[in-house]
């Protein structure tokens, strides 16, 4: 699990992050700015419930943006991987796996998410049928 | 013999008729629909059937086909659509001028807020949640490589459940005539309590009565004279939530379990990840929204005291209403930020500008939106504490939105932009959405918003973003798709009237009501001629003229888009395989590759092939579309 954390968060990926690490610091600096110096005078209720909201809404959003970049970087990685492999194994001459030959000769399907150029589609057995 | 022998021939002729059945079965399926679906006699799959639809009515009553069932909700939305247009157009005409005249004669005040409630309920509810349902059903599937939904069935209920739904909310108009207690509700599209609880059908408050010449408040409520038709309203509402959530649950399983295998996280495309953002918080908010209804239900029905104020009090029901409230505010906007997330690279000749940006700042609009919701409430008199931490979070979610914008803006730059309607709706999304959200930040602002709030300045903002944001992306999301949905293009010039006129249209509209909102006209109020201050009125009745004129060019676009639409898809020339020449820009999309295999497919069963080949934005030839003085 570390392995794979220290894998995904690199320095592309904290950059593609920083989108959300900025909300995040504007709540932290909100907290700060509350509990140092307060507008308003300190109510147990109140004041507990003003923290609650701002740290509770940094704390999903943190969770959140953890988990999504475990998830969307770690396929990255995958299939980076894959795409890898699938190369070496072209380079050899060593064809044995269907899944090989798809990714080999790339149909023109895009990739969805236009977010880099390569593609590695493969032809699911669901679309064979 | 006799008995046991006709028996013995009824069970032979019985033996007889399954066993060519079960033969009928092992070759085809002789129904389109089996109640034993895929199965053949002897329980295997045959291969056969549910390739065929029924024809005419009965398909689109039985359909579980996610591209039908899209059909469905779009049609529906477009129904409602012009339901909550025609309501807004009545209220802008009464609007034009200071007095009670244009609606005096058909109920007044009291219809005036029937139709206010109407429109907010109907564009947000019947027209705003199911237009989208229309996009993420016929697409979502096809872009993440799914044969269908993982519960089409379910798929096909949560449609169902909405045309009750409508009819429901509906209902006070239809009965209205012929009843003296019911009238269609008033309470407004938030149906705040003590007023959702207790009014009747001429608007009147049921916990008060008169004696003796002086109207006396009560404690309880006269049930006998409350309006059913808020109960029949509310009933609607219920199940309109209850079809939300259900379509929520399925695309939340397809896009989880049904991705094609060559379809991980990473390649995911952006409209999808909106609609599952989207689903996530359906799921979170509707259920809030749900009990808070029933809860006035019991409130009006059975004397509970869940929002009365020696109960829960009328506090209560706002954060439980805004709970909801807020993240529907997103459950809108998301998925339109999502079209045009895919739609405005493909006439940018680019691919989107940090894609990751965007997915990332998605997900943190959909958890922020729910540490937000009491923004709304900044003037109900809660704890300074509570608004200053509400603040906090408000600021902090502008910047995913403004991320968003950024990136649509980079993609822009220097790209080979091409002016079709689709790609002139994006713009005016961009342009709308920048005067809709900085106008939000402003309201987030506590000080701000004391002064601005309940003036037509809201109204102002949150139009921008409604009509001007999220109109426009399902614009520019019906006319990309026409071609795959219709099989045919639109015509040109139609589709850049409607673009120039819904986009003059909303500016004159939505920009007026910003400048009333600083005048401090309050919204909500069918006359504005009680106004004593030296002046104002003037100033008033010149910007509701000018929002009237507004709402009429958008009234008119909307005729001109209708016509466009109806005789496109009967009579507009068949597109070829790539009717936007996605190819060309290295831009392909899957949902245009499945057409492309569509077409291909007709043709190879006999189909006759399309007379001209790819035609983009009209039939006219692409290079046109570059040139700034293409319109030849």
């Amino acid at each position: 699990m570390i392995a794979m954390a220290e894998r995904v968060f690199t320095k592309d990926t904290m950059l593609d992050l920083l989108v959300n690490i900025i909300p995040l610091g504007i709540m932290a600096f909100f907290i700060g700015l509350f509990v140092l110096w307060g507008p308003f005078s300190w109510d147990p209720l109140y004041s507990t419930l003003m923290l609650g909201i701002i740290g509770g809404s940094f704390l999903l959003l943190a969770i959140l943006t953890y988990i999504s970049a475990v998830a969307i970087e770690g396929d990255a990685i995958k299939s980076e991987e894959a795409g890898r492999a699938a190369h070496a194994e072209d380079e050899s001459a060593v064809v044995d796996t269907a899944e090989t030959n798809a990714t080999d000769t790339p149909d023109e399907t895009p990739d969805a998410t236009g977010d880099d150029g390569t593609d590695e589609r493969k032809d699911s057995p669901e679309e064979a049928v | 013999m006799g008995l046991s022998g006709e028996l013995a021939l009824t069970l032979l002729t019985g033996v007889l008729v399954l066993i060519v059945f079960a033969l009928a079965t092992r070759f085809d399926d002789w129904r389109t629909y089996t109640p034993l679906a895929g199965g053949g006699a002897l329980g295997g799959e045959t291969g056969y059937g549910h390739d065929e639809k029924p024809g005419g009515i009965v398909r689109w009553l039985t359909t579980v086909d996610h591209k039908d069932i899209g059909i469905l909700y779009g049609v529906y939305a477009i129904v409602a659509f012009a339901w909550g247009g025609l309501a807004v157009m009545l209220m802008r005409f009464e609007l034009a001028t200071p007095a009670m005249d244009v609606l005096a004669s058909v109920g007044g005040r009291a219809f005036y807020n029937q139709l206010l409630t109407s429109h907010g309920i109907t564009m947000l509810f019947l027209f705003g949640t199911p237009i989208l349902a229309a996009f993420s059903n016929y697409f979502i599937p096809l872009l993440i490589g799914a044969d269908d939904m993982a519960f089409p069935r379910i798929n096909a209920i949560a449609f169902w459940l909405l045309p009750p739904g409508a009819i429901l909310i509906w209902a006070g108009f239809f009965l209205a005539p012929f009843f003296d207690g019911i009238a269609a509700s008033m309470t407004s599209w938030t149906m705040y309590p003590p007023q959702a609880v207790a009014q009747t059908a001429a608007g009147q408050d049921a916990m008060s009565y008169e004696y003796a010449g002086r109207v006396i408040a009560s404690s309880e409520i006269d049930t006998a004279a409350l309006n059913a038709g808020t109960d029949l309203m509310l009933l609607g509402l219920h199940l309109t939530g209850v079809s939300a959530t259900m379509g929520a649950i399925n695309f939340i399983a397809t896009i989880f379990t049904e991705r094609g295998s060559d379809v991980g996280w990473d390649k995911l495309d952006i409209f999808s990840w909106t609609i599952l953002t989207q689903s996530a918080l359906i799921l979170f908010s509707f259920p809030l929204l749900g009990s808070a209804i029933v809860m006035l239900l019991l409130d009006r029905n059975f004397a509970t005291g869940f929002f009365a104020v020696e109960g829960g009090g009328t506090i209560l029901y706002q954060h439980l209403f805004w709970f909801f409230g807020h993240p529907e505010v997103y459950i809108l906007v998301l998925p339109p930020m999502g079209i045009i997330s895919y739609v405005l690279p493909r006439f940018s000749g680019r691919k989107l500008f940090g894609f990751k940006f965007v997915v990332y700042s998605t997900l943190a609009i959909g958890v922020l939106s729910f540490g937000v919701w009491a923004h709304h409430m900044f003037a109900s008199g809660i704890d300074p504490r509570l608004r200053a931490g509400f603040m906090a979070v408000s600021l902090a979610i502008a910047i995913p939105s403004a991320v968003k914008t950024f990136n649509w803006i980079t993609t822009m730059w220097n790209g080979n932009i091409r002016l079709t309607t689709p790609m002139l709706f994006c713009i005016g999304f961009i342009a709308n959405f920048i005067i809709g959200g900085v106008t939000g930040v402003f309201l987030a602002a506590v000080p701000v918003d004391l002064i601005l709030h309940d003036t037509y300045y809201v109204v102002g903002h949150f139009h921008y973003v409604i009509m001007g944001a999220i109109a426009f992306a399902v614009f520019a999301g019906v006319y990309y798709w026409f071609p795959i949905v219709s099989g045919r293009m639109y015509q040109r010039t139609l589709g850049k009237a409607h673009f120039w006129t819904t986009m003059v249209g909303t500016n004159l509209t939505f920009f007026a009501m910003i400048l009333l909102g600083y005048g401090g006209m309050p919204r909500r109020y069918a006359t504005y001629n009680g106004v004593t201050a030296e002046g104002i009125i003037g100033y008033f009745t010149n910007l509701h003229v000018i929002a009237t004129v507004g709402a009429f060019i958008l009234l008119v676009g909307q005729i001109i888009w209708l016509v466009n639409m109806v005789q496109s898809w009967l009579e507009g020339p068949v597109v070829g395989p790539d009717p936007w020449n996605l190819k060309e820009d290295g831009l392909p999309s899957r949902e245009f590759d499945w057409h492309a295999d569509r077409i291909e497919t007709t043709l190879a069963d006999g189909g006759e092939p399309a007379e001209d080949e790819p035609m983009t934005d009209g039939g006219e030839p692409v290079d046109a579309d570059d040139d700034a003085a293409g319109d030849e």
